[in-house]
């Protein structure tokens, strides 16, 4: 198996939606307008943004054997804020941000 | 899908973005008798097509679908509008004429000819008559009016701004809506999905190489050109082109900090008209104003903020979004080889910065004084506050490092005057030594407008267009 960009954007919005009480949209619907907007960004922005999310993606493998996307809720969750909390933080808050545009716009 | 255009076009003049600078120089032309393709890289869309500040609008509406960024430290995410009518469709349409203190400014530092109050008034005089404004009838939403008595009882001035909104049909008044059906009137063409990638001068006349989304490659040849594709992508088109004479050199933005206010009683209902309270006694160093509060933008800017943001689903009649914005960052435009998006850097001077972050704490004592029970700055590491007393726990400068710096104005990025030292053209747009090629966008301002910016983009775009034309393009 290999690193899989759409289903770590599924995921990580699938983490926010799971966190953000009383937001009315889906994670799916989150996921597809994360995808919209990283598909519409300035070209020379998507490679090195696409390039980070992939290794985070492998990020757990050495230490769990999976991809952050085949965790369970509960880790994906746990593992998602401690990389908010540290050097990732910024290509976090860019998947939040837009996540959260989505899940609160219903 | 659009529908397909012939791969050879002929006009007598080609105006290249269809936001308020291009759609106002095109209806002038197509009214004085030439032929005028109007040529627009986004959709052309119905102005309700989509909810305002929906996700879809961001979308299909948004260049970049919003995610634009000004690198620096601290960077400035940007957002402009990319469909017929550019930013005018997706803006919230407060109006002001450019401040005479303004203009003056410009006058003097880039010896701008003929660019008084009194000299301009007739040309917003006519925007206006097109684009109508207005003051909203009846009283301001709650949230607007608080800060207006957070001011009153600091003892400052705030002021309920105008809107380029028709109160009576509840529409606003976009380009597409007044400027653009004026111009298909007086016979002119509006070329939608088709994005200019070079400009030429070639036996007298210019030719545009463009890229349509169904025709693929169209070639336009005009007698005369504007470009007009607003502050970043008129420079990328030009440098591309090979003309960069101050070009794309000084960018300019009105970059916000945002903070989110908790109320005592309801001030955020659905359906409430846009809030239009400003605070504008302390511009240029900082002006205040509010933003847009439905719950997906109030999430947004407390992305990094979450035990506020978990107030949402529960407090978000309660809760109010306020910005404070400058002048502060100096930027640039370049093209990459290879590249179809221009990279933009930018750079603050301190003191800039400063006044910004003294203007975010003037914004908090005006929310506690209109009886926020809580405010939180939208910035990661700041705490909620409790009290004016809890400021005292503020950093004591804006911490470059977490400013989340954003704006929906950019401008003065081939700014326009007699010194050619800073002016990428003259005092009318036509660029220096370009055999007539004008500019007619928000590119020409010399500086930050202070104000919001439409108005003058409008007003300078008509006052260049009318002098083009009694020229002949010359
Ligand atoms: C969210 C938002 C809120 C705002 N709120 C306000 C407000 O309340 N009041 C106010 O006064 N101002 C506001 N503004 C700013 C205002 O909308 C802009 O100042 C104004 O639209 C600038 O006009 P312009 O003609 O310079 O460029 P734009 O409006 O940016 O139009 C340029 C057009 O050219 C097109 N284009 C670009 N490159 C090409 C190409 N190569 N080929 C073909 N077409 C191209 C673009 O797609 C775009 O449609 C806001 C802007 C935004 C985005």
């Amino acid at each position: 198996m290999l690193p899989d960009f759409t289903a770590t954007v599924g995921a990580l919005a699938a983490t926010v939606a799971e966190r953000e009480q009383g937001a009315g949209g889906s994670p799916q619907a989150a996921r597809d307008f994360v995808l919209a907007s990283f598909a519409a960004m300035p070209g020379y922005l998507r490679p090195p943004l696409r390039a980070a999310t992939l290794f985070f993606d492998a990020w757990p493998l050495p230490r769990r054997g999976r991809f952050f996307h085949a965790l369970s809720p509960a880790e994906r969750r746990a593992q998602m804020e401690a990389w908010e909390a540290g050097p990732a933080h910024m290509l976090m808050r860019f998947y939040v941000s837009l996540a959260l545009v989505s899940l609160w716009h219903e | 899908m659009s529908e397909p255009v012939a791969d050879r076009l002929r006009a007598d003049v080609a105006v290249i973005g269809s936001g308020p600078g291009g759609s106002v120089t095109a209806t002038l032309c197509a009214e004085a008798g030439y032929s005028t393709l109007l040529v627009e890289e986004g959709p052309d869309l119905p102005l309700d097509a989509m909810a305002h500040f929906s996700g879809e609008e961001i979308l299909h509406k948004y260049r970049h679908a919003g995610v634009t960024m000004a690198f620096g430290n601290p960077s400035i995410t940007y957002v402009e509008g990319r469909c017929v009518g550019g930013g005018s469709e997706v803006n919230r349409g407060l109006y002001h004429r450019t401040p005479p203190y303004v203009l003056e400014q410009w006058a003097g530092s880039h010896h701008v000819d003929a660019l008084t109050p009194e000299a301009l008034a007739p040309h917003f005089e006519a925007c206006e008559a097109t684009a109508r404004i207005a003051a909203l009838p009846g009283t301001p939403p709650p949230l607007s009016q608080r800060l207006g008595e957070g001011a009153m009882r600091l003892g400052w001035d705030a002021i309920a701004a105008h809107r380029l909104y028709d109160y009576e049909t509840g529409r606003k008044q976009s380009m597409s809506a007044t400027f653009v059906p004026r111009f298909r009137q007086a016979g002119g063409r509006v070329i939608a999905d088709m994005r200019a990638q070079r400009i030429r001068r070639i036996n007298g006349r210019w030719e545009v190489t463009a890229r349509h989304r169904s025709t693929g490659s169209v070639t336009i040849v005009a007698d005369a050109l504007f470009v007009a594709c607003g502050a970043v992508q008129t420079p990328a088109l030009l440098r591309r082109s090979g003309i960069r004479h101050n070009i794309g050199d000084s960018l300019r933005f009105h970059p916000m900090l945002k903070a989110v206010a908790l109320f005592d009683t309801p001030v955020n209902r659905l359906g409430d008209p846009d809030p239009v309270h400003q605070i504008k006694m302390f511009e240029p160093r900082f002006g205040i104003g509010c933003s847009i509060s439905s719950p997906a933008m109030l999430a947004l800017a407390l992305a990094a903020n979450p035990p506020m943001r978990a107030r949402i689903a529960a407090d978000a009649a309660r809760m109010g979004l306020y910005y404070v914005q400058n002048g502060t960052g100096h930027g640039r435009v370049r093209t990459l080889p290879g590249c179809h998006d221009p990279v933009v850097s930018v750079c603050h001077e301190q003191a800039e910065l400063d006044q910004l972050y003294d203007g975010l704490q003037h914004l908090i004592r005006a929310l506690f004084a209109a009886g926020a029970q809580a405010v939180q700055p939208c910035m990661p590491g700041f705490a909620m506050l409790r009290s004016v007393e809890d400021m005292a726990t503020l950093p004591e400068c804006l911490p470059r490092k977490s400013a989340m710096l954003t704006s929906v104005h950019v401008f003065a990025s081939c700014p326009m005057g007699e010194d050619r030292r800073l002016s990428a053209t003259d005092s009318w747009g036509r660029i220096h030594d370009a055999d007539g090629l004008r500019i007619a966008d928000a590119s020409l301002m010399c500086g930050p407008t202070i104000a919001n910016p439409q108005g003058s983009v409008m007003a300078i775009a008509h006052r260049n267009a009318l002098h083009a034309i009694a020229r002949r393009f010359a």
